[in-house]
C-alpha cells in the first residue's frame, strides 16, 4: 500500500497544526472556483456539478493509490479514460479524448495540484497562521522506457475524502491502517484507540454482510452472477488478506512500543503520561488483536460464500425459476383480462399463507406420515393444453363439488348414529367399525381433508348456525366445514335441528388409517376425536 | 437443538429472525440446514432462506398448512357469496400491486398504503375491469358484480361487515395475523413486512408457479381474443 509511505510525517508530528477538514473542503473550493469558467467549457455549469465531478476524481485517485497491484500511481492519460466515463454515466456529458484529456489536467494538475504551486492555507487569524497542504504527490516514474510524471492521493487527499466518510465501507476497512498509522507516529494513542475500535464495528458489519449474502444464496443462487461472486470473492479475499497483515505490522511495533515502555517502568523513570500511554497501547494491542481474528474470520466467511454458490447453483437449478415473473404483467393484468381465472386466485397467493397451528391449545390430530415403501418413478399426466380453461374450471368445480358431497355423506352418517345413540355421544374410531361411509372413501387426499377439518373444531353453536341457513346454497358450495356439513346433515335429518351445541373434543388412544398415494404406502395416525350433541339448557 | 425440534418451532412459529437462537443454530450447521429442508419436503413445504430470517413456504399440494379456496372463505367471511370472496382476494391482490411492481419486482416501491387509497385503487380498477369485461363480449360479470359489491358497501366508517371499511379491516387483520402486513390504525397505513417481501419474492421466482403464470397469460390472451 503505496499511500501510507507518502504521508508527511511533519504534520503529525505536530497535530495542533493541522487542518480541520472544512478547511480543506474551503481551500479546495477556492481552487475550483479559479478553475470555474474552464470547467463550465466542459459543460461543467453550475458550481455543484463543479465540486462534484472534482470529488469523483478525487475518490478514483484515492482507489488507485490503495491499490495493491499498481500502486505507482495515475497518469493523466490514465485518469483521462477515467474522466471520460464519469462525464458520460454521472453527468451525461459525450467528451471526446482531447476534451477529456484536458479536463483531466485542468482538475489533477492545476486544481489538485494548483499548477505545481504551493496550496498555502492562510487561517486568518491574529497570528496570521499559515498551513501549507498538499492534496496529491507527484512521484517520476518509468513507463514505456521513458520518465513519465503520475498523480498519487497525498496525505491531506485522504483526510478530505476520510473526513467527508463518502467512500464505501470496504474503502474503510483498507484505509484503516493508514489512520491507525499516522495516530501511533503522532503517538496520539486516544485516536489510535478510537480508530482501533471503529475498525472493529466495520469488520463485524463486514462479516454479518457476508453472511447474509451466503443466506441471499440459499434463497436465491442467481442473486449473484458467476462474475458478481468470483469478483467480489477476489477483490474482498485480497483486502482483507492485506489489510490482516498490515495490522500484524501495526501490532508488532505496538508490542515493540509496549515493550519498551515497560522496560522503563522496570528502571523506575516512568512518568505518568508514559503510564497512560502504556495503558492505551495495552489496548490497543488488544483491539487490534480482535480485528486480526475477525479479518480471518471473514476471510473464511468469503470461502463459504463462494463453497455455498457452487453447491446451492447446482441444487436450485433444477427448482428455480430463471425467469422472475411481475404481479403486474404476469398476475394482476391477466386476471383482469380473464374473470374466470378470479377462481384460482387464491393459488398464486398460495404461498404466502400458512396455517397458524399455534391456536389450538389441545391439538386434536397429530398426523404422522410414515413412509415405508420407496416412492416408484413419478408418472406425468397429459394434459391438453389447448383445453379451453373455462372448461377445465367447471370440470374442476364439479369434480370439487362431488368430493364434498362425499365428505358430507361419511359426516351426515355419524351426526345419524350420534343422534339416535343413547348418550348423543361417540368416538371417530366407535364410528369407524360400524360405518359403511367412511371404507368407501378412497382418496387419502379427502380422508385427510375431511378429518383435518374435524380435529380443528372444538364447539359449534347450532342455533346460530342455522340462524344463517337461509344464506347459503350448499348445492353450489365448494367449501367443506363441518358447519356446512352438519347443516347438509340437519336437511336430511330433522332431529338434528333440536341440539344447541356440537362439541368435538380429543379422547384417549389414537386411530391409524393406512393409506395409499401414488403407489405410496403410509400410516395417518390421528389422536381420537369425541363427538357430543348437547341440547339447550331449559 | 434437532433439525426435528427445529422444524416443529418453525411450524409454529412460521419464522426464525436472525436474532433468533434458532436463525443462529442453522447459520451455524449445515446439517441441520439440510436436515430441516429434508423434512419441509416431506411434509410439502419449501424452506424460504433469506438474507435476515427464514420462513415455511406450504407447496400448492400442501392442503394443510396452506389455504384452499374454502380455507380462505372460512378465514375472510364464512358466508361470503362467491363475489364477495373474489372482491377480498382482489384487495389483497391489489395491495400486492400497490406495493411490488414489475420493474423492481420484489423491493417495494412505496412505504406505505393509505387504506383510502387502497379503496380508491380497488375501485378504479374493478371499474376498469368490469368495463373490459362487458366489452369483451364473453358473458362474464364477474368483475361487474365484484363492482357492485364494493359500491353496495356502506361508506360509514364503522367496523361492520356491511361497510366498506369493516370490509376491508377483516382482509388487513388476515394478513396481519399471517405477519405479512402492519396496519397503523391512527395513520390508517398499511405497511408491508419482511415476510411478505419474500414470499412475493418466492410467488414470483418459483418454478412451481412459473407453470401456472403462463397457462394464466395463455387463458387471458384467449379470453381477450375470444
Amino acid at each position: 500500500m503505496k499511500g501510507g509511505k507518502d504521508m508527511q510525517d511533519s504534520i503529525y508530528m505536530d497535530a495542533q497544526d493541522r487542518l480541520p477538514v472544512y478547511a480543506l473542503q474551503s481551500q479546495l473550493q477556492t481552487l475550483i472556483l479559479k478553475k470555474s469558467r474552464t470547467l463550465s467549457d466542459f459543460g461543467l455549469k453550475t458550481e455543484n456539478q463543479q465540486t462534484w465531478f472534482v470529488f469523483l476524481v478525487m475518490l478514483y485517485l484515492m482507489r488507485q493509490t490503495l491499490e495493491v497491484n499498481d500502486g505507482d500511481g495515475v497518469s493523466l492519460e490514465e485518469a483521462a479514460w477515467q474522466i471520460q466515463d464519469i462525464a458520460k454515466t454521472q453527468f451525461g456529458l459525450s467528451l471526446n479524448r482531447e476534451q477529456c484529456a484536458q479536463l483531466s489536467q485542468t482538475i489533477i494538475v492545476d486544481i489538485l495540484c494548483n499548477s505545481g504551486a504551493p496550496i498555502q492555507y492562510r487561517t486568518g487569524t491574529r497570528d496570521e497562521k499559515s498551513v501549507l497542504l498538499m492534496f496529491l504527490n507527484s512521484p517520476t516514474v518509468e513507463r514505456g522506457g521513458r520518465q513519465t510524471g503520475v498523480y498519487r492521493m497525498a496525505d491531506d487527499g485522504f483526510r478530505l475524502i476520510i473526513g467527508t466518510r463518502e467512500m464505501e465501507e470496504n474503502m474503510k476497512v483498507s484505509i484503516s491502517h493508514i489512520i491507525i498509522s499516522m495516530h501511533m507516529q503522532a503517538k496520539n494513542y486516544g485516536g489510535a484507540l478510537q480508530e482501533t475500535k471503529e475498525q472493529i464495528d466495520r469488520l463485524r458489519i463486514e462479516e454479518n454482510h457476508i453472511r447474509e449474502n451466503i443466506n441471499q444464496i440459499r434463497s436465491d443462487v442467481l442473486s449473484f452472477s458467476k462474475e458478481e461472486a468470483d469478483s467480489m470473492f477476489e477483490k474482498n479475499l485480497k483486502m482483507f488478506d492485506l489489510s490482516r497483515s498490515k495490522f500484524q505490522e501495526i501490532r508488532q511495533s505496538v508490542s515493540h512500543s509496549i515493550a519498551d515502555a515497560r522496560k522503563q517502568m522496570e528502571e523506575g523513570d516512568l512518568d505518568a503520561q508514559t503510564a497512560q500511554s502504556l495503558q492505551l497501547m495495552g489496548e490497543i494491542d488488544d483491539h487490534l488483536q480482535y480485528s486480526i481474528t475477525l479479518m480471518s474470520r471473514i476471510i473464511d466467511a468469503l470461502s463459504d460464500f463462494l463453497k455455498t454458490r457452487r453447491t446451492e447453483f447446482l441444487s436450485q437449478m433444477g427448482t428455480r425459476s430463471v425467469r422472475t415473473c411481475s404481479v403486474l404483467k404476469d398476475l394482476y393484468e391477466p386476471m383482469i383480462r380473464n374473470p374466470a381465472s378470479l377462481e384460482i386466485l387464491n393459488e398464486f397467493l398460495h404461498p404466502l399463507f400458512v396455517r397458524d397451528i399455534r391456536p389450538i391449545p389441545e391439538p386434536h390430530l397429530f398426523l404422522e406420515v410414515r413412509q415405508y415403501q420407496e416412492k416408484p418413478e413419478e408418472t406425468s399426466l397429459d394434459f391438453d393444453e389447448e383445453e379451453d380453461l373455462m372448461e377445465v374450471m367447471e370440470i374442476q368445480r364439479r369434480q370439487r363439488l362431488e368430493e364434498v358431497a362425499a365428505m358430507h355423506a361419511v359426516f351426515a352418517e355419524f351426526m345419524m348414529m350420534l343422534s339416535i345413540s343413547g348418550t348423543h355421544t361417540m368416538r371417530l374410531s366407535q364410528f369407524r367399525e360400524s360405518s359403511r361411509t367412511l371404507g368407501q372413501m378412497t382418496s387419502p387426499r379427502l380422508l385427510k381433508e375431511m378429518l383435518a377439518s374435524w380435529s380443528m373444531v372444538k364447539k359449534v353453536d347450532l342455533a346460530e348456525l342455522f340462524q344463517q341457513e337461509p344464506e347459503l346454497d350448499l348445492a353450489v358450495e365448494t367449501l367443506y366445514s363441518v358447519p356446512l356439513s352438519y347443516l347438509n346433515a340437519a336437511r336430511e335429518n330433522e332431529s338434528l335441528r333440536y341440539f344447541r351445541y356440537l362439541v368435538m373434543e380429543k379422547a384417549e388412544g389414537k386411530i391409524r388409517f393406512p393409506l395409499e398415494e401414488d403407489g405410496r404406502k403410509y400410516w395417518l395416525n390421528m389422536d381420537d376425536i369425541l363427538l357430543r350433541l348437547e341440547r339447550s339448557v331449559l | 437443538m434437532s433439525d426435528k425440534e427445529l422444524f416443529y418451532l418453525l411450524l409454529q412459529k412460521r419464522q426464525f429472525t436472525e436474532t433468533s437462537a434458532e436463525f443462529r443454530a442453522l447459520m451455524e450447521d449445515e446439517n441441520k440446514r439440510k436436515g430441516l429442508e429434508e423434512l419441509a419436503a416431506a411434509f410439502e413445504c419449501r424452506i424460504g432462506w433469506y438474507k435476515n430470517a427464514i420462513y415455511i413456504i406450504p407447496l400448492q399440494s400442501n392442503e394443510y398448512l396452506g389455504f384452499s379456496r374454502p380455507d380462505l372463505r372460512e378465514k375472510l367471511g364464512k358466508t361470503d357469496t362467491a363475489s364477495q370472496l373474489n372482491l377480498r382476494l382482489f384487495i389483497i391482490l391489489t395491495i400486492l400491486v400497490s406495493f411490488y411492481d414489475a420493474q423492481t419486482s420484489t423491493r417495494t416501491v412505496r412505504p406505505f398504503l393509505q387504506l383510502s387509497q387502497l379503496m380508491q385503487d380497488v375501485a378504479a380498477r374493478l371499474k376498469e375491469a368490469a368495463r373490459l369485461e362487458e366489452e369483451s363480449g364473453t358473458g362474464s360479470i364477474s368483475y361487474q358484480e365484484m363492482y357492485q359489491v364494493h359500491e353496495g358497501l356502506s361508506g360509514k366508517d364503522s367496523t361492520s361487515q356491511s361497510s366498506k371499511k369493516g370490509f376491508y379491516m377483516r382482509v388487513i387483520r388476515f394478513l396481519q395475523e399471517q405477519n405479512l402486513i402492519t396496519y397503523l390504525q391512527t395513520e390508517n397505513q398499511i405497511r408491508t413486512l419482511p415476510m411478505l417481501d419474500c414470499k412475493v419474492d418466492y410467488m414470483l421466482r418459483s418454478e412451481e408457479l412459473a407453470v401456472r403464470f403462463t397457462e394464466l397469460k395463455g387463458g387471458a390472451q384467449n379470453a381477450h381474443s375470444g
